[in-house]
């Protein structure tokens, strides 16, 4: 009778333990999944941080958190697993009573985009393995990737633009407020344009010598499109990726000069057949606002190229205007010789070779080979 | 040095396989004469064991070497090993019944008993050698452990039916060590087949997870052993508190019944110490009386009474208490909050371990029932309890918007009485709540008095709202 009891009072305490853990393992069980920033450049570090409190007495020796992230969202390395879009890490924790585990992921942003914990799933078990038990959790940790602005020391400059005299343009009135230095009196100047300092200095009549200056503004204007006849979707993704990139180094090249900067493109940040133009503005938000775009638009043209441009052909009216593109076509270097014709300084960045028998002898063309494309292509 | 835990459980796995022919062993014993005590079989049981270790050292050493020299003779070894197990037990187990088995029965059961008990060796031996092929998570499954529980009933069941004698305190023993081993082998093979699932590395888990893991089995295992060594004990003790609670029981009927009840019929128990009777200042002799008789009846009536009025109170303070205790045991057992930093090998991330205060749960706060007909028939039975006049037709009136939202019909604060009016169309019947709507405004906005007719239409229209009828 002993040997019954005793298997009766097994069975009674495997049957509790499976009772117990079936009706309290989630109970008193918080978890939170967060990311340190929402807002990095590309390739930088941030933190994935998972924190799980267990507010009860009953112990979870095995439980699990499954993570399901974009695969950009690099973490866990081995640990993870990778599909095509997406990254599935397994994270295992070892939960006694009343304590809480906080585990910090380190996390590296490889491209631009706007990115999410997707999904979330937690798993843990009894004791025996009688029980798998699972639950979802509250997933949507954000982060928005900038493009990280090519530096010099990442491309290759072909220099195509002609040499030789560089007409500059000059104001007949010039800039009362804008001192370039000193200059002997030439007998035409009024008297309150004496300087009176380096007069006494030189023992001769000196003249402020003003700059001539004019408002300036730039539009750059991204070409979406990586090869003449492509429609919608992006082919050459790396090209086009690399493109971005360059708009990016272009918009913090204003933030020295504080030029006023507008961005136009051929593409969208949604699904939707829109084209982007924004206003025309200045400063660090301005261009932080940029680069937001810039992370958030789909490798996808909206509108062909050449169209778009005449599209927008009278709404362009800065003073500079920078065209980023994959490709070089007759269409487009009409729109780039009538506004050279108008007297807008308009500079063409070409990610890759002109075509065969183009002539660009009269445009200002700048052509990058982001080394890493060059390498590929050796390969 | 990394202590081989798999590798234990396994030989531990496999070697507790053969405490399944223990009983068969015993059972055997006892039809051949072989009825020794608990002491007895601890050899026997030990020389099964021994097999099914020897079994698992020639297939874990023995048999890779053979397999290379000896080729097509494989088998023949295999049967040889087994042959000689089976003697080797033969052999043990005739020396040993020779110096215990006593004399007039040694002839018959000095050679079969031994014969059985080298079979069974040897099947012990084979089955080492087999099961030292599988996981240790393999080996003692539940179907191992639904059988030898069958198998352990059975040879319990044909002695008790056969008059024979067989020690039972032997086969308990033989149990929870298979039970106790299986427990630990399957918390770790879980883990495994959890982490095997999705193809995950044992090398991500936590340190320690399996530890503590294996520690948390240990101690619900430690428990059950305490319980059943102490068994004796524990069960006086629960017929010792079981023996109190009759007797206070058959006390307190005996009080409230004055000595009349058929509990007074039970015989006495001869162990039981005498109990003086309850000294409730009555004389000896006085004997039962019917006014203590109601007086008691009462008396429990009202402590009933008063337990089910203060029981929110009576359940809050048990809990309060039941919570000291709790925080008492706990700065008694546990260290203070405190944080570990940890990480995983490959440096992938970086835990922090910290320990959380025991609060108390956060109270349930009791959820307002939302309004419903149940509270509008309520107010409505308030109404019709007031006196003609003003107040009852402000009252009356918002009772008719309160029916109204109860109907969701959309009403807003800014709504006037007309706009309610038309809103209440499909609700109300136009012509009553009309009228109700210009005694209404005559009370509220000309400070008039309503007619006694008004009021009776007020009346009438939520009598209808509150008997369910259809209004329109």
């Amino acid at each position: 009778m002993e040997v019954m009891a005793l298997a009766l009072i097994c069975g009674l305490a495997i049957w509790l333990q499976n009772y117990i853990y079936r009706k309290n393992a989630f109970r008193g069980l918080k978890y939170r999944c967060y990311l340190s920033q929402d807002q990095v450049f590309e390739g930088e570090e941030i933190e994935l941080i998972e924190e799980i409190e267990n507010r009860k007495w009953l112990p979870l020796p095995w439980f699990k958190s499954e993570i399901t992230a974009s695969r950009w969202l690099e973490f866990a390395g081995a640990q993870s697993q990778v599909t095509d879009r997406q990254r599935f890490v397994p994270s295992f924790f070892m939960l006694k009573s009343y304590q809480k585990v906080s585990r910090r992921w380190k996390v590296k942003c490889l491209r631009r985009g706007e990115y999410a914990v997707e999904q979330i799933v937690l798993v843990t078990t009894d004791l025996l393995g009688n029980l798998t038990l699972s639950q979802g959790a509250e997933a949507g940790a954000k982060v928005l990737v900038l493009p990280r602005p090519l530096e010099e020391d990442e491309i290759r400059v072909t220099p195509r633009s002609y040499t030789g005299d560089i007409i500059v343009r000059r104001s007949l009135i010039e800039d009362p407020f804008s001192i370039a230095g000193v200059r002997e009196y030439s007998q035409f100047e009024p008297m309150n344009r004496i300087h009176w300092a380096a007069t006494a200095r030189e023992q001769k009549l000196m003249v402020y010598n003003n700059d001539s200056t004019s408002r300036q503004n730039v539009t750059i204007i991204l070409n979406m499109q990586s090869r003449e006849f492509e429609q919608f979707k992006t082919i050459d993704e790396e090209v086009m990726e690399n493109a971005i990139r360059v708009c990016a180094g272009l918009f913090q090249s204003t933030l020295v000069s504080g030029m006023p900067l507008r961005f136009i493109t051929n593409a969208a940040t949604d699904d939707s057949r829109t084209t982007i133009a924004t206003n025309e503005f200045w400063g660090p938000e301005h261009v932080e606002s940029l680069w937001q775009l810039l992370a958030r638009l789909r490798l996808k043209s909206t509108e062909d190229f050449p169209i778009f441009l005449s599209d927008n052909y009278h709404s362009i009216t800065s003073t500079d205007i920078v065209i980023v593109t994959a490709y070089l076509s007759e269409r487009i270097l009409e729109f780039v010789y009538r506004k050279q014709a108008e007297g807008v300084r308009l500079r063409v960045i070409l990610l890759g070779e002109p075509q065969a028998g183009l002539d660009v002898s009269g445009c200002d063309l700048l052509q990058l080979v982001p080394l890493e494309l060059e390498k590929e292509a050796a390969v | 040095m990394k202590f081989p835990l798999f590798r234990v459980l396994k030989i531990l796995s496999a070697a507790s396989f053969s405490f399944m022919f223990l009983p068969l062993l015993m059972v055997l014993g006892a039809g051949l004469g072989a009825r020794g005590g608990a002491a007895f079989w601890i050899g026997p049981m030990l020389l099964l064991v021994a097999a099914g270790c020897v079994g698992m050292a020639y297939k874990a050493w023995l048999h890779p070497r053979l397999e290379r020299s000896c080729g097509m003779g494989l088998a023949l070894a295999n049967i040889t090993s087994i042959l000689l197990a089976a003697g080797c037990g033969w052999g043990c187990f005739y020396l040993a019944t020779k110096f215990t088995i006593p004399e007039p029965v040694y002839n018959w059961t000095g050679f079969a008993f031994p014969l059985a008990a080298g079979i069974l060796c040897g099947v012990a031996f084979l089955s080492g050698s087999i099961v030292f092929e599988h996981g240790y998570g393999e080996i003692l499954t539940p179907t191992y452990l639904a059988v030898l529980t069958g198998v352990d009933a059975v040879c319990l069941l044909i002695p008790w039916i056969m008059k024979w004698q067989v020690s039972a305190g032997i086969l308990a023993v033989d149990y929870l060590i298979v039970i106790g081993v299986a427990a630990f082998a399957r918390n770790q093979s879980n883990i495994d087949f959890l982490m095997a699932r999705r193809k995950h590395s044992l090398n991500h888990l936590p340190s320690k997870m399996r530890w503590y893991s294996l520690g948390l089995v240990g101690g619900c295992f430690a428990v059950i052993v305490v319980g059943f060594l102490l068994r004796g004990q524990l069960a006086g003790l629960l017929r010792w508190c079981l023996e109190i609670l009759r007797r206070g029981l058959v006390q307190l009927i005996q009080w409230l019944f004055g000595g009349t009840s058929e509990t007074e019929e039970l015989p006495p128990d001869p162990s039981a110490p005498e109990i003086a009777p309850p000294d409730l200042g009555l004389a000896e002799e006085s004997g039962p009386s019917i006014f203590w008789t109601i007086f008691g009846w009462l008396m429990l009536l009202g402590v009933l009474v008063l337990i089910f009025y203060y029981r929110r109170e009576i359940l809050g303070g048990l809990r309060n208490f039941g919570r000291k205790i709790g925080e008492l045991l706990h700065r008694l057992l546990f260290r203070k909050g405190r944080m570990i930093p940890a990480g995983n090998q490959e440096g992938y991330y970086e835990d922090d371990i910290e320990d959380l205060p025991r609060e108390p749960a956060p109270k349930t706060v009791k959820k307002h029932r939302p309004y419903d007909m149940k509270n509008w028939r309520k107010e409505y039975r308030l109404y019709r309890g007031m006196a003609d006049g003003e107040d009852k037709v402000r009252a009356g009136y918002r009772l008719a918007m309160l029916y109204l939202l109860l109907k969701r019909v959309p009403l807003t604060s800014s709504d006037t009485p007309t706009e309610i009016l038309q809103k209440s169309e499909k609700v109300l019947p136009s012509n009553l709540f009309s009228n109700v709507t210009t005694a209404y405004r005559q009370v509220r906005y000309a400070e008039m008095m309503p007619s006694s007719q008004q009021i009776q239409q007020l009346s009438e229209m939520l009598g209808n709202c509150a008997a369910g009828k259809e209004t329109v």
